[in-house]
């Protein structure tokens, strides 16, 4: 019996690619536990790209332009996970310093220094901030005098001007950029501090729908992400588009509970937010992407969180559907290291091949069909349609058959595919390797890593051999 | 005043000329159009049991419905006598395809795609259950099983509603359907359940147990090449029913649709008897499909808009050479039934690879003009100058002097070339959804990071989604021997400082 069961479990182990007789070789991928950088998930680097210093201490900048480091080549960061998103948050006063004149290059040199360093560009363009340097644009306030309607706002946002010109900019922002490749999403920034979004719910619904309708009509293909905010504005928004939602202070357990009552945006804000204003679901179409109250730092030394908090803090983030996360470019402390880790396996999506099976021999212009199972072991899809294809390569020729999946239908959990692409008909003969991958759209290269061994010097996955054979007879 | 304003304007072109070297102009491309005949994918006219090259049918008769006879070919793919064609017809009967109970005759069907391809074409294929005559019968081993009985149409030879018709005639579509559905070089197929050659003589007549098990043999077994239904038989008072029930997308003048609650799908529709101005007036005065099937048919089966997303496709009655010879038409009849064929939206064409009489030819090639999508790209804008990363954005006029879209979603793509560096950027867009008439296409596509500096050709192209090689011609001059149009220049040079 001992025999029996321990031959069974080596063929289980190295016989992963099993011969049918029917001729249908059956792969089943060996699955690994390594944090995979994947595009559009993990942390965010913020104001800053991999390879930069962090923030050094518990503080950090936001909403100026962005201090670009000396770069070494090096595309590590020492205590922060590598990022395959670096989040960017700019003051309008920046970006237009005066009227109808952009300050381009800004924003371009960090949609290309974010490529070069291997991230996509999140962005956020806030309307002001808080203190006197963080005012809307110069020309502006020469329009509007300093007039606070509300606690968090530098202007009143029903001041037509306020709206024809902070459309105008996100107009012309999406003009340039709507689509680029490299831009992973857009904050639909319309009013208060940081554009936060304080007061959205008293905004009169004119003024409301001529904010978010300007995020609308400028940005068609690059993904929006509204701040949760309130009712109106978060369900207005989501009747129009599928929008992913954001919200700041992930891991507020006890910062202002003592001055608040009791509140907190752990146990209040979230759970309370995201049923109430209609997002609960969003997740399934567009991402969701949280920012950290304070620090790790912050939440260390003076919140004094143990590890139980922090992986509860975790836990209620991937069960809210958390695909990246900003902790502000700042340190995570050494003891964190291990539930970090566990985290990133966790968030965003996690591509488990589980199963292929195809046939052992086809034909050129021959059919080849083929059934995957995927087991998706992340919290959320993948919200970019990445072209699934599978590669023939011997020493002769490579041919890559790109299938019509669309990965973005992948939530977590199972999910099949079956499907079939086509050999060229001048295809030659011979025995070849089967690979797969996800590719990237552009340049049909391997773009997403899997959660599965057998990845080669060229990012595809090895499968197993297939031979190319003509059953048709010549005449 | 006259005085001031000669400065001024001369001002302005200095400073124009000083700023706007720097500035990046929008280019405005008019292309010239031609008047060319195009073969592009899926249209024009089909060769029929044959291929580009062979030769054609002799004098006024056709076969159909047996293997292919295949000829040698010479490397010479011209059809003298005949257009050229981007499609092959192959209508082969059930007892060819499956000889014995459990034996397929796969060969037959991958050699006349693998032809077709070869001979640039694609393959429209109908499996018939049978035709007349005995040589044209079921399958003998299915004979065999179901015996003769008595048949309730004169135009059937086994009964439908026995439960091993679907059983086997439909076994033979879902096993079909497994091997070939999707095939880059599988056109369409036929929806062919019953009748004489497969062409749905008495399909009213089903039960509809038996009509929705065989056109679902179909629907479930060819998901992704188009499917062309043949509900126009003329022998149904009302063709509509036949959709019934089914999850086919059909509407009526009066507003009804045919929702049966499941997606819809679209398919395409053909009939027989394009041209038959009165060919049986004898035996059939004052009646002829042109005038009393057709237009009737078209509309009362639901399928009158059917062609914004699949396509028609239409057979000869007799063959060009019978309405020349027989039947005595004149270019004035030749031009009235191109016309109506026209105007049901014809993508493609079977004249029963029969030569093309010599006085008919301008009429042949002003309708292959109009069949199907003819795709004039009036007018491009671009800038003169864009970044490495950055936004190239466009705007597109597109004429579609057809009278149908084209049915496959074949990837619009601009190209940047000079010596150093080609870079194809393809575009979303959707050209199914260019129907005749104007269409506009406005988009923008980014450079790569690495994109040179320095001057390109800028070009553009409807491509084949595998090779990334132009595909679709264009009706404007101007294409490059490697099929790209080119439109004018641009400049990539880096503004970031």
């Amino acid at each position: 019996m001992r025999r029996l069961f321990l031959f069974t479990a080596f063929c289980l182990i190295a016989c992963s690619t099993i011969l049918y007789p029917q001729d249908l070789v059956v792969v089943r991928p060996q699955e690994i536990d390594d944090v995979l950088v994947n595009p559009g998930i993990g942390f965010n680097t913020f104001q800053r790209f991999n390879g930069d210093t962090l923030n050094p201490g518990e503080g950090w900048t936001e909403g100026f332009p962005i201090q670009y480091q000396e770069f070494d080549g090096d595309l590590t960061n020492p205590n922060h996970p590598a990022a395959s998103t670096a989040y960017f948050r700019i003051y309008w006063r920046y970006v237009e310093p005066e009227n109808d004149k952009y300050n381009w290059d800004m924003l371009d040199k960090a949609l290309k220094t974010a490529a070069g360093r291997g991230q996509t560009l999140l962005l956020r363009l806030a309307p002001y901030g808080g203190g006197k340097e963080a005012d809307v644009p110069d020309w502006l306030r020469a329009m509007i005098p300093e007039d606070l309607p509300r606690n968090k706002w530098r202007v009143d946002a029903e001041n037509p001007l306020y709206v024809e010109h902070f459309t105008d900019m996100v107009r012309d922002v999406g003009a340039r950029y709507d689509g680029h490749p490299d831009l992973e999403s857009v904050d639909l920034s319309i009013v208060g501090y940081w554009g936060e979004g304080a007061g959205s719910a008293e905004l009169s619904e004119k003024t409301r729908k001529a904010l978010v309708d300007s995020y609308l009509e400028a940005f068609k293909k690059t993904p929006l992400v509204m701040l949760l905010t309130d009712e109106k504005t978060n369900k207005y928004g989501i009747s129009k588009r599928d929008l992913g939602w954001r919200v700041d202070c992930l891991g507020d357990l006890n910062f202002w509970a003592k001055e608040q009552g009791g509140w907190t945006h752990m146990y209040d804000y979230y759970p309370e937010g995201i049923i109430n204003f209609g997002m609960q679901d969003a997740w399934k179409k567009a991402p969701v992407t949280l920012e950290i109250c304070g620090t790790l730092l912050r939440w260390k030394n003076k919140q004094g969180y143990g590890k139980e908090d922090v992986k509860y803090i975790f836990d209620q983030a991937l069960k809210w559907h958390i695909s990246s996360f900003n902790a502000k470019s700042s340190p995570v402390p050494e003891e964190w290291w291990p539930l970090v880790n566990d985290w990133l396996r966790g968030m965003g999506y996690r591509l488990v091949l589980r199963k292929l099976t195809y046939p052992s021999q086809v034909r050129p212009h021959g059919k080849l069909a083929f059934t995957t199972w995927w087991e998706n072991k992340g919290v959320a899809p993948c919200y970019r349609k990445f072209p699934f294809a599978l590669r023939l390569k011997n020493a002769r020729r490579t041919e890559v058959l790109v299938t019509d999946a669309d990965i973005r239908s992948w939530l977590p959990g199972d999910n099949l595919y079956d499907d079939a692409v086509f050999l060229p008909l001048d295809m030659p003969e011979g025995e070849y390797d089967l690979e797969v991958a996800i590719l990237d759209p552009y340049n049909l290269k391997p773009k997403v890593k899997l959660a599965i061994a057998g990845v080669g010097p060229d990012g595809w996955y090895k499968m197993g051999k297939i031979t190319v054979r003509e059953t048709l007879k010549a005449n | 005043m006259k005085k001031l304003s000669l400065p001024a304007a001369f001002f302005l072109v200095v400073f124009c000329a000083a700023l706007c070297a720097q500035e990046p102009q929008v280019v405005i491309v008019r292309p010239q159009q031609i008047d060319d005949v195009l073969v592009n994918p899926g249209i024009g006219f089909n060769t029929f049991q044959r291929f580009n090259g062979d030769t054609l049918n002799p004098g006024s008769g056709w076969t159909e419905g047996f293997p292919i006879e295949y000829q040698e070919f010479d490397g010479d793919l011209t059809n003298p006598g005949h257009p050229a064609t981007s499609t092959a017809y192959f209508r082969v009967y059930w007892r060819f395809v499956q000889p014995e109970k459990d034996k397929y005759n796969w060969d037959m069907l991958d050699k006349a795609l693998k032809t077709a391809a070869q001979r640039g074409q694609t393959l429209i294929l109908r499996i018939a259950p049978y035709g007349s005559g005995p040589e044209r019968d079921v399958p003998p081993w299915y004979r065999a099983i179901v015996g003769d009985k008595e048949i309730l149409e004169s135009r059937w030879r086994v009964d439908p509603e026995d439960p091993r018709y679907d059983q086997y005639f439909g076994g033979l579509i879902r096993a079909m359907g497994e091997r070939y559905d999707g095939h880059p070089d599988l056109e369409c197929v036929d929806v062919s359940i019953v009748g004489y050659w497969g062409e749905g003589s008495g399909t009213h007549l089903l039960s509809d147990k038996t009509r929705k098990a065989l056109i679902n043999a179909y629907l479930d077994s060819f998901k992704k090449t188009y499917l062309i239904f043949q509900p126009l038989n003329g022998d149904a008072p009302d063709p509509g029913v036949l959709v019934e029930g089914l999850p086919i997308a059909a509407s009526w003048p009066d507003g009804r649709t045919n929702d049966c609650g499941l997606p819809l799908r679209h398919l395409g529709w053909r009939m027989d008897c394009l041209g038959d101005m009165g060919f049986w007036k004898d035996r059939q005065p004052n009646w002829c499909h042109m005038q009393d099937v057709y237009p009737q048919d078209i509309i009362k089966s639901g399928m009158q808009d059917a062609w914004e997303k699949a396509p028609v496709t239409l057979e000869i009655c007799g063959t060009l050479r019978s309405w020349k010879g027989r039947e005595g038409y004149g270019a004035d009849v030749v031009k009235y039934i191109f016309d109506q064929a026209l105007k049901w939206h014809i993508s493609s064409f079977n004249a029963k690879s029969s030569p093309v009489p010599d006085e008919y030819w301008p009429l042949v090639n002003d309708w292959l003009k109009r069949m199907g999508y003819r795709l004039v790209l009036r007018k491009l804008t671009y800038p003169s100058q864009v970044r490495p990363h950055g936004k190239l954005a466009f705007t597109t006029w597109w004429e579609n002097k057809g009278v149908a879209p084209c049915y496959r979603k074949f990837p619009f793509a601009l190209r940047l070339k000079n010596a150093k560096r080609t870079e194809v950027l393809v575009t979303d867009a959707d050209i199914r959804s260019w129907l005749p008439g104007d269409n506009l296409y406005d988009d923008a596509v980014f450079l790569p990071l690495d994109m040179p500096e320095g001057e390109y050709d800028l070009e553009v192209a409807i491509l084949d989604p595998r090779t990334l090689k132009p595909k679709v011609k264009l009706a404007i001059a101007g294409v490059g021997p490697d099929g790209w149009y080119k439109m004018g220049k641009i400049t990539v040079r880096e503004t970031l400082k």
